[in-house]
């Protein structure tokens, strides 16, 4: 009878150790490089969809039960999934995802934000006191995560520590390739003046040079108002502001608006990773970024 | 390190002859909330509430819940009963000014809530399915009252929820609880409640719809004995839909209907729509207007406007 | 005020809100296509299979009574699903459709010929009872239209191809027949249970006229759905309180206040042009 549990025992723990790492992110963007890290001895899925907003993610059960069959969950962190993500992990009772476990991961640990605000409170808007989250948008930025997600990646299944560092290493080099070729691109535009929608593209105007010198949203997280559109357009004319840059998710009436009452072009460009056709993985996903850019910059 | 510490405001009016008592403007509750992790093994959620302006501050939760157990978390202390999905709703949080006729007059205007230990089994099935079992005072619910301070009462529900597209989820739950009553018989409480909701998975504050339907029966033998004869058997339904029209307007109804029988049948029904208006996730005006109509009586409205505000690190509510 | 009167036509409106929402949507795919009048013969199927469940004695308010009517649908609607045809062969479908209109009208009046409260039968068809509709039927109603909405919901796609660009359905190698078949019988569940309440004509209506409206100000499916459902809701208030205040039957009274909502949309329209 021993023996029968024993070998039971054993030949778990050891087809265990042959089946691939569970990853879990918040977002695709993190699913998109995890993917690349880990390649096939990882299976990684995203809770949010590129097209969701990841602020306001519903903590839906079926979350739940995914994630309480992970081996490790990668958030973004500076609060952008508070609202929705404490409770998934507290639902999903699976003790190694918990935070201090090293199957809790919060990749901005790796990097140092912009926008950190001493004094915040909510009369400002939505704030997001220590700092902004969207930094994936940030290619350089993003090298560090890669380096951390490969750290974590070897830490929970060290046996192929090897082909993590390989393909990291690989990730890193089609990056810095890509970095040159973007920042070629549009080197030719620094200076260049935009407005915004929501501060999400904040990291990705300071890759480029650019100069957000205002935002539709009179403040974060308030939908625009005509006065406020208004009040814009003055902004724009004499700033000479050339782009309208919004987020492919928001309602694009208030960007049409401005851009018919001034010489700005309005971009509609997806925020994050899957949020469309041509943006399924992060490489994809910045180069037709770009290339929008780009294309209302002539 | 401090607990993430909230409070919430609830600034009610309420005018028409449905309204049995505390018609005009008050303040209607304030509740502060304090969560935070004890260690690596608890979770603690601390929340005391103050009803009305003469109130005295009681504890109106107040549990401890395990962290790091597989499978199973334990839930101990004094809170919020798992039966059926409107009991767990805080004041705050209900989608109507008012609660559903059917948890006011079956379950208790103060809702079920009492101490006890819950434990909520994720059980491994594709779906999300949880099972939650609580051992409770019987003694100190309002449900049941039993004479006895070491009476106990039992409270089970069973979860379920499915995605039926990848912006439409069904939930359907079953609850059971029984416990010795005022008059030293066993009640028992039967609750169904089916939930479909449709939210638009672009972008934020889009199209939301939410229909939700629960069915509660109670049986309290015995208490038409007592020297105050009491319901004993009632049973009702309420059914209310939802929907976000706008990023900053929610827009809905509910249908009530409860019966319950001590010497006579007592039947109401009532019917009352609503308007929201959510400039951001931490302000509320809701303006709330309905129909009731007991048996015997003529129809009676009310009209209810609520300012509802939350400051602080509150949070997020159950899906 | 007389809160009676309003909480007794509650039920009625809320129905009219739910017919309203699910028919418009339906009434859109219906014009596409071209065969305006498959619903109104479905719906006297269905009124068909009401009155042979009625000679039965079987119960007015049962699931036996809907389930003999259902059945008699979704005869029709397979009978409709295969004999549409893209490429007009020999017998038009509108003629199909034109006979099995006729037979059925027919049928019921020969059925209910000898039978003593048949004048009546029929007359309930033809413009139904919403008045008396209760709570339960509006919470019944809600969840079956809202089954059949997440379904269409999941497959929208495919739907509104095969209504709107059947062509284009065709080079992507899917099946005509199949999701006719799906678009037809989910149609047919819910004339069913719409002709229950509002009788053949007011079903009808509310297909056609919200989407004709709709169709008259927008080009996009998602303007006609705000309008059709626009009016659709501003007709089921009128006509409701009309048919209180002046004593007449609500379905007829409906039909009339589309027919004439119809005729004032197209003056407005050309006007405006």
């Amino acid at each position: 009878m021993l023996i029968k549990i024993l070998s039971t025992l054993i030949f778990i723990t050891v087809s265990s150790a042959f089946a691939n790492l569970r990853v879990v992110t918040t977002t695709e963007d993190l699913r998109s490089v995890t993917q690349a890290i880990g390649g096939e001895f990882v299976d990684v899925s995203s809770i949010a969809k590129g097209t969701q907003d990841p602020h306001f993610v519903e903590a839906k059960p079926s979350y739940l039960v995914a994630v309480s069959r992970a081996d490790l969950l990668i958030s973004i962190g500076l609060e952008l999934e508070s609202g929705w993500l404490p409770l998934l992990i507290r639902g999903a009772r699976q003790p190694k995802l918990m935070p201090g476990e090293p199957g809790c991961l919060s990749v901005s640990e790796a990097i140092t934000p912009i926008d950190v605000r001493s004094q915040a409170d909510r009369s400002q808007g939505d704030v997001h006191p220590l700092g902004n989250p969207h930094f994936m948008a940030d290619p350089e930025r993003v090298l560090l995560v890669a380096d951390l997600i490969s750290k974590r990646l070897s830490q929970l299944d060290p046996s192929h520590s090897k082909e993590f560092a390989e393909n990291l290493l690989k990730f890193k080099n089609q990056l810095q390739d890509k970095i040159t070729i973007w920042k070629k691109k549009l080197g030719p535009c620094r200076g260049t003046k935009v407005i915004g929608y929501h501060m999400t593209f904040n990291y990705l105007f300071k890759f480029f040079g650019f100069e957000a010198v205002g935002f539709l949203e009179p403040k974060p997280g308030i939908q625009p108002t005509a006065q406020h559109i208004l009040s814009l357009v003055e902004t724009a004319k004499s700033q000479k502001v050339k782009l309208i840059v919004v987020e492919s998710f928001f309602d694009p009436k208030p960007g049409q608006t401005l851009a018919e009452k001034t010489q700005a072009k309005l971009v509609l460009i997806p925020a994050y990773v899957g949020g469309d056709e041509q943006s399924k993985t992060y490489f994809d996903w910045m180069d037709n970024l770009v290339t929008e850019l780009e294309k209302n910059l002539k | 390190m401090n607990p993430a510490i909230s409070m919430n405001g609830l600034f009610l009016g309420n005018w028409g002859p449905a309204i049995a008592e505390g018609k005009g403007l008050k303040l209607q509750e304030l509740e502060g909330q304090f969560t935070a992790a004890v260690d690596p093994y608890f979770f603690a959620n601390f929340i005391l509430s103050i009803e009305g302006a003469d109130g005295s501050m009681s504890p109106e939760e107040a549990w401890v819940s395990t962290l790091g157990l597989p499978v199973v978390s334990l839930k101990v202390g004094k809170f919020l009963q798992n039966f059926g999905k409107n009991n767990l709703v805080h004041t705050h949080a209900q989608p109507l000014i008012d609660r559903p006729l059917v948890n006011q007059l079956i379950l208790g205007e103060e809702a079920f809530n009492t101490s006890g230990i819950q434990a909520d089994i994720l059980v491994p099935l594709p779906w999300y399915v949880n099972l939650s079992v609580a051992g409770v005072s019987a003694k100190t619910a309002d449900l049941f009252s039993a004479p006895k301070d070491e009476a106990l009462a039992n409270v089970t529900r069973l979860e379920n929820l499915w995605d039926l597209t990848d912006a439409t989820t069904l939930g359907f739950g079953i609850s059971y609880a029984f416990g010795n009553n005022l008059a030293s018989k066993l009640s028992q409480f039967l609750g169904a409640d089916l939930t479909i909701k449709y939210v638009s998975p672009k972008g934020r504050g889009n199209l939301a719809v939410i229909w939700t339907n629960e069915y509660i029966q109670g049986w309290r033998p015995g208490l038409l004995t007592l020297a105050v004869p009491d319901w004993e058997n009632g049973h009702g339904l309420y059914s209310t839909l939802m929907a976000r029209v706008h990023p900053n307007f929610w827009l809905g109804g509910r249908f009530d209907e409860v019966s319950r029988t001590s010497s006579g049948t007592d039947k109401r029904t009532a019917e009352n729509i609503v308007v929201a208006y959510v400039p951001t996730e931490f302000s509320t005006v809701r303006l709330q207007s309905g129909l009731t109509q007991a048996t015997g009586e003529e129809t009676k409205w009310q009209a209810l406007l609520q300012l509802n505000v939350t400051i602080g690190s509150h949070p997020a509510h159950a899906y | 005020m007389n809160w009676e009167v309003v909480q007794f036509l509650l039920p009625a409106f809320c129905i009219c809100l739910i017919l309203t929402g699910i028919h418009v949507y339906l009434g859109i795919h219906v014009i596409s296509r071209g065969v305006i009048f498959v619903d109104l013969a479905l719906a006297q199927i269905a009124a068909l299979g009401a009155t042979v469940a009625f000679l039965l004695g079987l119960p007015h308010e049962g699931g036996a009574t809907y389930f003999v009517s259902l059945a008699f649908t979704l005869i029709g609607a397979a009978i409709f699903a295969t004999t549409r045809n893209v490429e007009k062969r020999r017998i038009p479908q509108e003629a199909i459709i034109g006979v099995t209109y006729a037979i059925s009208s027919a049928a019921i009046i020969i059925l209910t010929d000898k039978s003593s409260h048949g004048a009546e039968h029929i007359k309930d068809m033809l413009v139904g009872n919403i008045l008396w509709v209760s709570w339960r039927d509006v919470l019944t109603t809600l969840g079956l239209y809202t089954a059949i909405s997440v379904f269409h919901y999941k497959f929208r796609k495919n739907f509104l191809m095969i209504s709107l660009h059947p062509e284009e359905a065709k080079a992507k190698k899917i099946s005509l027949k199949l999701w006719d078949l799906f678009f037809y019988a989910s149609f047919g569940f819910v004339i069913t249970s719409s002709v229950k309440v509002a009788g053949v004509l007011l079903v009808f209506s509310y297909l056609v006229v919200p989407s004709i409206i709709g169709m008259l100000f927008s080009s996009s499916v998602k303007g006609r759905l705000a309008i059709g459902w626009s009016v659709g809701f501003f007709a089921s208030v009128l006509g409701l309180t009309a048919s209180y205040i002046f004593d007449l039957p609500t379905g007829a009274c409906l039909v009339v206040l589309f027919g004439l909502l119809l005729i004032l949309a197209g003056c407005i329209r050309w006007f405006v042009k």
